[in-house]
């Protein structure tokens, strides 16, 4: 629903540093999504495909890379990725956690010619 | 071929803006609050109940955000000092606000004259999770009727919240709401958060609220 945004926002920031680098060409585009964010790559790509008309990004791949929800137990602070829907800490049991990590969204690297 | 490392944040640019519209509301000495809930829980009722029980001694703005209408703002219209209407149809984002929606809003807004500014997003549980407007305080509205499973469908958005209402407290006699269960499943999530049961219908519980919010602007 909000991808279109997302997908003028990640055209824009390759265009830029495409200009920065002074290449000419960008071919693939590898960007992080983090499990827990509510962006939907497909949706990303079938915006890209329209959207990247006559700029520099033009037909670009578009690789996605998910990174798994990971939590943190605030009694014992393991790290964990948790396997059922129930975010229980495997190492003390306990309920109560902070979301470490999965709501990432960033461009990572691009490929160029 | 060749590859360039660029490792920058897609949301980036909305951060920015957001950050700008937060030391806009800083300079004003004026707080800055985002109200979010799935459709129907009672955001638009929520803020006529705060502006009733602070108009007194504070003088408050309300961004309202829809995709389409003006039938929030009409409702608030009367009370606030200002109001300004978002509608997202159209816009890049259409299933919340974002930063700049609410820096062309507060162009438009008496800033310098407002103590607090109340935002009212879009309904949805999912996408304002995403977009930080540059407010100060993120409150949360579930009514009795929404299910007390709400916070393991959509835990981002409840792990944010500043302060939880639970609107539609009257109803907990006809609804099978578990108070306890609920405040547990976010407290798990949510170590800080503070909860407040109400009824926007009946009144009962918007006194606490309005006293808890008075605070927080005092401390700023």
């Amino acid at each position: 629903m909000h991808e279109y945004g997302v997908t003028e926002s990640i055209i824009r920031i390759v265009e830029d540093k495409a200009k920065e680098a002074g290449v000419t060409k960008v071919t693939s585009i590898h960007i992080v999504v983090g499990a827990l964010t509510g962006f939907v790559p497909d949706c990303i790509r079938f915006y890209y495909d329209t959207m990247s008309k006559n700029t520099i990004a033009e037909g670009a791949t578009l690789e996605f890379e998910e990174l798994p929800l990971r939590l943190r137990c605030r009694s014992c602070a393991d790290v964990f990725e948790p396997i059922t829907r129930e975010w229980k800490c495997p190492a003390c049991g306990a309920p109560e956690i902070d979301i470490e990590g999965g709501r990432e969204l960033y461009i990572k690297e691009m490929e160029v010619s | 071929m060749s590859k360039i490392e660029i490792i920058q944040g897609i949301l980036d640019a909305n951060e920015a803006t957001a950050t700008g519209n937060r030391a806009v509301f800083d300079k004003n000495d004026c707080l800055a609050v985002n109200v979010m809930s799935a459709p129907g829980a009672g955001k638009t009722s929520f803020i006529l109940r705060t502006i009733e029980a602070l108009s007194a001694d504070t003088r408050i703005g309300v961004i309202e955000g829809d995709v389409v209408s003006t039938v929030d703002a009409e409702k608030v219209h009367d009370v606030a000092q200002a109001v300004i209407q978002i509608n997202t149809k159209g816009m890049p984002e259409s299933c919340a606000l974002v930063a700049d929606m609410v820096h062309v809003a507060l162009q438009r807004m008496p800033i310098e004259d407002l103590d607090l500014v109340l935002i009212e997003n879009v309904g949805n549980l999912l996408c304002p999770t995403e977009f930080d407007l540059g407010e100060h305080l993120k409150v949360v509205i579930t009514s009795t009727p929404e299910g007390h499973d709400k916070p393991l469908k959509y835990p981002v958005i409840f792990a944010q919240a500043d302060a939880l209402i639970i609107n539609k407290a009257d109803l907990l006699p006809y609804v099978d709401f578990d108070m306890e269960e609920f405040t547990r499943t976010v407290r798990n999530l949510n170590a800080s958060v503070q909860f407040f049961p109400l009824s926007c219908k009946t009144g009962e519980g918007v006194a606490e609220w309005a006293t808890w919010l008075r605070d927080q602007r005092q401390r700023r």
